[in-house]
């Protein structure tokens, strides 16, 4: 039964990976890659390394996030001061 | 002076710290205690340089931990070599930036003192894990020095070789694994002892991460992409210091982990051979490149490319070890000499396009002269240093692989020899008056003149002194070569 | 298919092979390697920590842990060299009221977990990185609940640079006690830190001490990164 769980726990890894990469729309985007860490996180944890699932889950799941969201919400604000003063 | 090793890493460290905590507080004292830190770094470098080859090498354990269960710091007679290229860059780098008030710039001083502590953690590490995180660290600090003139090409061409760095890193990671799966321990001296019960295809493996790993660093041919635009937006001061001393510490770690720990050479032939196409490929696709180009930096940038080739195939050579080292000695000075000589250069043409360097011989006589100097000593003009080195790795090339490797640094030589005399008929023509011009208010300081002189007194004392030198490069490299040594040095250090 | 789609094919093949390969080389039989071994057998005795990863982290390889922290440091020098000279923007007004309100209610209980992963990393998993990272995305909290005015107010970009430089330094006169002490730089129990008895909250000799310095240092170093990139002559999201 767990043997189960891990292999649709590595199935859902692959799949939320190439989601990150092939989903247009940045949000999206990094929103599916912080599920990736989740993932990741459990596989760790499954793994018995506890210490590294507790760096993935707050630098992939928490931090990461939040400093895409800001780089992607910082650089559409001045794509679209350019487009406003070139029309 | 027993912790000698270790204060390599943790001085300049120290100065970073104190760097940022005076760039908050006391500004004008940056300069001062970067100076000091620096100074005091080089001094130890040099004091442990010639206290590991005298002694035939030093090792260090940290907290403690004896070798494979802790990590230990090892300098044996190969790695002196690259504590006295760091030294010279080191002092070289920061009193020219202190006298052209680059060291101002924000985030400079910090910058640099940690990249000299990631380029002596790199030649001191005995530990593969924490050559990695030392790599890292260098090329962190790389990116900061790169993207620091906060023009947006820097960002982009820091942003570009951030992206080169973590393929590199990846690669390095993969062999990390590979090695510690198939032997339990990190210290190199150690894999180097269990790798002749090493399956062939796990050496085989891991010499090809390293290879592409490093060969990012030092721009082997297919990954030398990011090179010219680095070092384009680096500014002059920066790329001195990664072209003339931060790739050659790449290139000893490449040699440290692929002959002490893998023998990659003697386990796989094959790998030899990979080297010396590797750096055929370098030569005459940088000089070409070179040829080419219309801007001054960019074509330094393709020249380091091509002379990466002149060291990777001293290395492929049976017995070029020490015609690569004493190339990687040259280069280091060249190199360094070179950008550092151009940047007053041109800053009086306003433009680092070549065509319009008109009038910046007769401006700056003696940044003109040194940046000839320099050029004559890397093109391979007899009495200089650099005739030396391309003379021995070509005698080496030639024992293993006829005259083909020959002819082609032949050829290299004139393609560069071209190439350096366009610049320097560019330089010496009259000023053409342009209307857009920026006006040439900045003016090269006697400090900095004075560095880029004794760089270039430098490159011409050592070719005629070259043969005193040689014997203590030759040891130098068959500490390396002899991997025995650097195996008994880690696991019975001399007390 | 588009190119990107051919693009993260073979990239996708390319990762497979080669996960299958380090794969092949990297399962062993179960039975742990050699200095593996070592340090789940002697790991307690020698650095009194009974969470083993905090030992090798933190003991064992601590100067390894000292080069990662260094990284940082640089990554922090970087970013804020790029960004040097532009300040927050103070537009940003933060969430509704409610959210403000019941974060406030809550921010105690916030703070005490990344307070409770440091002081106990040498116990039970996680440590100086974990709870510094947790620390620095409280921070970034705080910023978007109540507003980058409020929230740079209360922890300013200034107290973050200090406190970076500070534990860096404090770091390294950790791991200078072992030099005059004996044992060589980052020693630990070989230094003359007390043991304790391994388990309670005072033992494992410095090992308390580098999570509680990593600790500060990571988060100040994060938070500023994220600073940096709020700040600049355009207003902030």
């Amino acid at each position: 039964m767990l043997e189960v769980a891990f292999v649709l726990l590595l199935v859902l890894l692959v799949v939320t990976a190439l989601g990150a990469v092939l989903i247009r729309g940045y949000i999206t985007s990094i929103i599916v890659l912080s599920v990736f860490s989740v993932v990741t996180t459990v596989i760790f944890a499954f793994l018995q390394a506890v210490d590294v699932a507790m760096a993935e889950a707050v630098i992939g799941a928490g931090l990461m996030t939040a400093i895409f969201v800001t780089a992607v919400s910082r650089t559409q604000k001045v794509r679209r001061d350019r487009k406003e003063r070139s029309l | 002076m027993m912790h000698g090793p270790l204060l390599l890493v943790v001085v300049p460290l120290a100065t970073a710290v104190i760097c940022s905590v005076t760039s908050m507080s006391a500004k004008r004292a940056t300069p001062v205690a970067l100076l000091a830190g620096l100074l005091t770094h080089a001094g130890l470098l040099v004091a442990v340089a010639i206290r590991a080859t005298r002694a035939a090498g030093l090792t260090y354990l940290v907290g403690g931990w004896a070798a494979p269960v802790g990590i230990v710091l090892v300098v044996d007679r190969f790695a002196a070599v690259f504590l006295i290229l760091l030294a010279v860059g080191e002092v070289a780098l920061t009193v020219y930036a202190i006298g052209e008030r680059t060291v101002e710039r924000s985030g400079f001083a910090v910058l640099l003192s940690l990249l000299a502590t990631a380029l002596s953690g790199v030649i001191v590490a005995g530990d593969l894990f924490n050559l990695f995180v030392f790599v890292e660290l260098a090329s962190v600090a790389s990116i900061g020095l790169i993207a620091l003139k906060r023009r947006d090409t820097g960002a982009a061409s820091g942003f570009v070789y951030l992206v080169y760095a973590s393929v590199s890193g990846a690669f390095f990671l993969i062999a990390v694994v590979v090695l510690y799966a198939s032997t339990g321990v990190l210290t190199i001296a150690e894999i180097g002892a269990a790798v002749d019960s090493m399956p062939r295809a796990t050496v085989v493996i891991c010499s090809v991460c390293f290879i592409v790993s490093f060969g990012v660093k030092v721009g082997m041919v297919p990954l030398h992409f990011w090179q010219a635009s680095a070092y384009d937006a680096a500014g002059s001061t920066a790329a001195a210091f990664l072209s003339g001393v931060a790739m050659k510490v790449y290139l000893y770690a490449m040699v440290r982990v692929l002959w002490s720990g893998l023998d990659a050479t003697g386990r796989v032939p094959a790998v030899a051979v990979v080297l010396s196409v590797a750096g055929l490929l370098n030569i005459v696709v940088g000089h070409l490149l070179a040829l080419g180009e219309r801007d001054l930096k960019r074509l330094l940038a393709y020249s380091s490319v091509a002379h990466v080739g002149y060291i990777l195939l001293g290395l492929g050579s049976s017995a070029g070890m020490v015609g690569a080292l004493m190339h990687i000695v040259m280069h280091s000075l060249m190199k360094t000499g070179l950008f550092l000589s151009c940047r007053p250069i041109i800053g009086h043409a306003g433009s680092s396009r070549i065509g319009r360097l008109g009038g910046a011989a007769r401006a700056q006589p003696v940044a003109f002269g040194a940046f000839t100097i320099a050029a004559l000593a890397i093109v391979g003009i007899p009495p200089t240093g650099g005739f030396a080195s391309k003379w021995f790795v070509s005698v080496a090339a030639y024992a293993d692989y006829g005259a083909v490797p020959v002819l082609v640094v032949a050829a290299g030589t004139v393609i560069s020899l071209l190439y350096y005399v366009r610049v320097s008929i560019a330089a010496l023509a009259e000023a053409v008056p342009q209307p857009g011009r920026v006006s040439t208010t900045r003016r090269a300081g006697a400090t900095a003149l004075v560095v880029v002189a004794s760089i270039a007194a430098a490159t011409l004392i050592l070719g005629p002194v070259m043969t005193r030198v040689e014997p203590t490069l030759r040891h130098a490299a068959e500490s390396v070569v002899d991997r025995t040594r650097y195996i008994d040095l880690v696991r019975e250090p001399p007390r | 298919m588009t190119t990107r789609a051919y693009a993260v094919a073979i990239a996708a093949v390319a990762a497979a092979g080669l996960g299958y390969v380090l794969l092949s080389y990297a399962v062993t039989d179960g039975a742990l390697l050699p200095v593996a071994a070592r340090y789940v057998t002697d790991g307690v005795r020698d650095t009194a920590s009974i969470n083993i990863v905090s030992g090798v982290l933190l003991d064992y390889r601590a100067f390894d842990t000292l080069g990662e922290a260094t990284v940082i440091l640089a990554a922090v020098a970087a970013v804020s060299a790029l960004f040097s000279g532009s300040t927050i923007g103070t537009d940003s007004h933060g969430a509704g009221l409610l959210v403000q309100r019941s974060v406030s209610y809550l921010a105690g209980f916030f703070w005490l977990f990344p307070v409770y992963i440091i002081a106990n990393g040498h116990l039970s998993p996680g440590g100086g990185f974990q709870g510094g990272v947790s620390l620095a995305v409280l921070i970034v909290l705080l910023n978007v609940v109540f507003g980058t005015r409020v929230g740079s107010q209360r922890i300013g970009v200034k107290h973050l640079h200090w406190a970076e430089s500070l534990s860096a330094a404090a770091f390294i006169a950790i791991g200078a006690v072992g030099i005059v002490q004996g044992g060589g730089f980052l020693a630990n129990l070989s230094a003359g830190f007390p043991a304790g008895s391994p388990g309670s909250l005072i033992s494992a000799g410095a090992i308390p001490l580098l999570n509680l310095v990593i600790g500060v240092k990571v988060a100040s170093g994060l938070a500023s990164i994220f600073y940096d990139l709020i700040s600049g002559d355009r207003v902030a999201p």
